[in-house]
């Protein structure tokens, strides 16, 4: 009787436990996912793709042929730094053939947005320069 | 001892405890795209730097409006240094000489109007400008919006 008591506790204790522990991976797995959500969004990759592309565009689109355009991208590439973009050459990119301007900031995706001043992109450069990495361009007229 | 019941009453509640976390999760997400989403919108100041070199180009270049539609757009675009296949896609360009619209689609007026009214906080609307040079009334929008793209 005794013995079939003590039994029967443990396997009410082992039920109650095991249901905890469910809980706390489900509640645990939860947490880490919005920590991680939360700490992408504060890291705010995709604002600052949105303002680099949308500034650019900005500069290209009141620019004339020959214009030598230098901005200060240090902000960006702390932030690409920060989420591991392989190189910085990847951060900025132009597409001569659709008029875009690309940035990236984080892996894996990249935010775009086109300039209407019919004008090509030439000899885009990252200079890295302690507190103050500039990107330089120039304006050219399209190839007919 | 727990019956068997019970313990089906036990489990069954990982239900409600799963659903507070989505309903958790999902009010914290939504609450940080509102916040980090808003409050950049480019289409103004696009819609104002199309609608100020529109101007530039009509002062300093003669464009001869009285031609037909198709090669008075040839010469605009070609004069003005504007590429007409990123216009057609996100802008919006209406000419009008002596209030007769020589260059873009007339409803395209409408469309900008209904913005600054009932659509004002639609982002799939443009957002316009409109600007008087001399004897014309031009009016440029933009309903772009930057596009995310996986690499």
């Amino acid at each position: 009787m005794n013995i079939s008591l003590k039994i029967k506790n443990k396997k009410a204790a082992e039920n109650v436990i095991s249901s905890t522990v469910i809980y706390l991976l489900i509640a645990m797995v939860f947490f880490a996912g919005m920590m991680l959500f939360l700490w992408n969004q504060m890291n705010g990759a995709s604002v600052w793709e949105r303002y680099y592309s949308e500034e650019i565009t900005k500069l290209i689109n009141i620019a004339k042929p020959g214009d030598q355009i230098t901005i200060d991208i240090q902000k960006a590439t702390q932030i690409a730094k920060k989420n591991n973009v392989q190189t910085f050459s990847e951060i900025f990119s132009f597409d001569n053939s659709q008029n875009k301007v690309c940035v990236k900031l984080s892996p894996g995706k990249k935010t775009c947005y086109s300039y209407f001043n019919d004008v090509i992109i030439l000899s885009p450069d990252i200079k890295l320069i302690p507190e103050n990495n500039i990107l330089t361009f120039t304006i050219s007229e399209p190839k007919k | 001892m727990k019956s068997k019941k019970a313990q089906l009453g036990e489990q069954v509640m990982i239900f409600p405890f799963v659903l507070m976390l989505i309903v958790i999760g999902g009010g914290i997400a939504a609450g940080i795209y509102v916040f980090f989403s808003s409050g950049y919108d480019f289409r103004k100041v696009d819609a104002d730097i199309l609608n100020y070199k529109i101007q530039d180009c009509l002062t300093t270049n003669k464009i001869n409006f009285n031609q037909d539609k198709a090669l008075l757009e040839k010469e605009f675009f070609t004069v003005c240094n504007i590429n007409q296949q990123i216009i057609k896609e996100n802008f919006i360009i209406v000419i009008a000489k002596n209030s007769e619209v020589k260059l873009g689609i007339e409803s395209d007026e409408v469309t900008c109007a209904l913005s600054q009214t009932t659509a004002k906080n639609n982002p799939n609307y443009p957002i316009c400008t409109t600007t008087f040079l001399n004897d014309f009334r031009i009016t440029t929008g933009s309903k772009q919006q930057a596009q995310k793209q996986i690499t």
